[in-house]
């Protein structure tokens, strides 16, 4: 089955993110620019603020997923104040669209 | 390309004992896993072989006696699973020879099965409907007490349909008293029979070739396949493979072939095959014979008809470079040798086809739960096994160098060992 990684990062743990997953053997990521809030975000009259993010997307094989996890978990800072989230998403089906692979092999 | 027309010559299995074969690729793949004393003998035995007479009134009163056989070959990882056939040359040895293949094939995708099979020597077409349905619950009402959903679980095979196998549900749950499903498969889906089972051989056999081009490194658009044998599976995996554009010229059926070299559309053909009972005058084909199907310069050949039509005689002449087996046992173990050396790949039967039975356990699986998937569920989880399991076989046939169909029975055996050593003996 796939799996749809998708991670809320400190933008400054881009580099290493990306190192870490071709390391693992993951052949391609999304990243995206975010702006988000936590229950620990800086208030503003009472309102909490906005903090950059980057988003990082990747579909991989779920036999692969917990060994990219424990990648993350060691690069994103335990202890620290906002380092980000990991949601970890059923992927169905997926469509390379240049060759019309479906399934396992549109993705490696 | 101008072809001279030859004269159709009907599709006959090679003259091999099935039995012999299979016996001598069990001890290959002892040889190569050198299995422990004791545990090849125990794999080259049948776990239980039933003959039992079969006598049915035909429909102008007399009286005819088959001959019925159910093996289960081994259920040493689940019950017995595989089909009943019905045809004059079934033997007890060749149903023995196709219930090993099917541990194997069982195995090979991970089911929690053994292997069975049975059959009946029995001429079908020259039977009415109200007579094979007599045959067909006079057999069932016979092999009763070592049928059952955790015993044995039959299924449709030559000349044996989802009718016939509702037949059978029917006669065992007479006999307990209650509607049990889950005691056959191929049912028809009004009666617990799976979505995607009809097609689920095809849509297996397809998932492989692309696995296969896959690690070949070879696009796939426009690759040349010819099919052998325009049935359920022939014709399924061709209009399959013509959705993806690959290019279909050439099929045949027990009658001849056609071939259309810029490609034919697979639903037409069918249509006209459903129409003439021949592939054969196809409007715009060149016709051509079943041997010379096999040797045509294409890329993909795909055997669905019988068994023993690639032999020696005619191996060192194939041209296409991957052969998918979607009939059973359509390689022959001499032709196998040729094929492998001449670095053609070959997607063993066991793997090639084994989508019919992994449908199979998926309708059992909705028959256990008494709740059925969509088809698109059942089509996702196939993909999903038959990837898992091409991948398991093709990284034995990297690491150790053997041919893929080598590669597949050193994984299922070292299995099915494995699953008797853990299960130990018996007292």
């Amino acid at each position: 089955m796939l799996r749809k990684i998708e991670c809320f990062l400190q933008p400054t743990k881009l580099d290493r993110i990306r190192e870490l997953l071709l390391r693992k053997g993951v052949e391609g990521m999304s990243v995206l620019e975010a702006r988000g809030f936590g229950i620990r975000s800086a208030m503003q009259d009472g309102v909490p603020q906005f903090e950059e993010r980057i988003k990082i997307e990747i579909v991989v094989d779920e036999k692969v997923v917990d060994d990219v996890l424990a990648g993350i978990k060691a690069l994103a800072g335990e202890g620290e104040i906002g380092p980000g989230k990991v949601f970890v998403i059923p992927v169905e089906d997926a469509l390379r669209l240049s060759t019309r692979e479906q399934g396992k092999s549109a993705i490696f | 390309m101008p072809r001279t027309p030859k004269p159709a010559r009907a599709l006959e299995p090679a003259p091999l004992n099935a039995w012999e074969v299979a016996r001598k690729q069990l001890r290959t793949v002892a040889e190569i896993l050198d299995l422990e004393g004791g545990m090849h003998e125990t794999l080259a035995v049948p776990r239980l072989c039933l003959t039992v007479s079969v006598p049915i009134k035909h429909d102008d009163g007399r009286v005819g006696v088959y001959l019925g056989h159910r093996v289960q070959h081994s259920t040493a990882r689940g019950p017995g699973k595989g089909g009943i056939r019905y045809h004059p040359g079934v033997t007890l040895d060749e149903v023995k020879a196709l219930a090993m293949w099917m541990t194997w094939k069982c195995a090979v995708m991970g089911l929690p099965y053994g292997g069975a099979k049975g059959g009946i020597t029995c001429d079908p077409k020259k039977m009415s409907a109200n007579e094979l349905e007599r045959l067909t619950r006079r057999y069932t009402s016979e092999i009763l007490p070592i049928i059952g959903p955790d015993q044995d679980i039959p299924a449709p095979d030559v000349n044996t349909t989802p009718q016939v196998m509702a037949w059978v549900m029917d006669t065992y749950s007479m006999n307990k008293g209650h509607t049990v499903r889950g005691v056959v498969t191929g049912k028809p889906v009004p009666i617990g029979g799976s979505l995607g089972r009809g097609t689920a051989t095809a849509r297996g056999l397809m998932f492989t070739v692309l696995y296969a081009l896959k690690h070949l490194r070879t696009q796939k658009a426009g690759l040349r396949v010819a099919v052998q044998g325009y049935g359920n599976a022939g014709y399924n995996v061709a209009k399959l493979l013509h959705e993806l554009d690959f290019r279909i010229v050439a099929c045949s059926t027990s009658t001849g072939g056609i071939l259309v070299e810029r490609g034919f559309d697979p639903d037409a053909v069918h249509t006209h095959y459903q129409k003439t009972g021949s592939v054969t005058g196809f409007k715009g084909a060149d016709r051509l014979t079943n041997e010379e199907l096999l040797e045509l310069d294409c890329d993909i050949l795909l055997p669905c008809a019988l068994e023993g039509q690639i032999t020696e005689r005619n191996a060192s002449r194939i041209r296409a470079r991957v052969i998918g087996e979607g009939a059973n046992g359509p390689t022959t173990p001499e032709a196998d040798e040729i094929l492998f050396g001449s670095g053609k790949f070959v997607i063993p039967d066991v793997l090639a086809n084994a989508g019919g039975v992994t449908v199979s356990y998926f309708e059992w699986v909705q028959a256990l739960q008494e709740y059925f998937w969509s088809e698109r569920e059942v089509n996702l989880r196939l993909r999903d096994l038959m990837e898992g399991a091409f991948e398991s076989v093709y990284s034995e046939h990297q690491a150790r160098k053997i041919d893929m169909r080598k590669a597949a029975y050193v994984l299922a055996v070292s299995r099915v060992a494995e699953a008797h050593r853990l299960r130990g003996l018996y007292p």
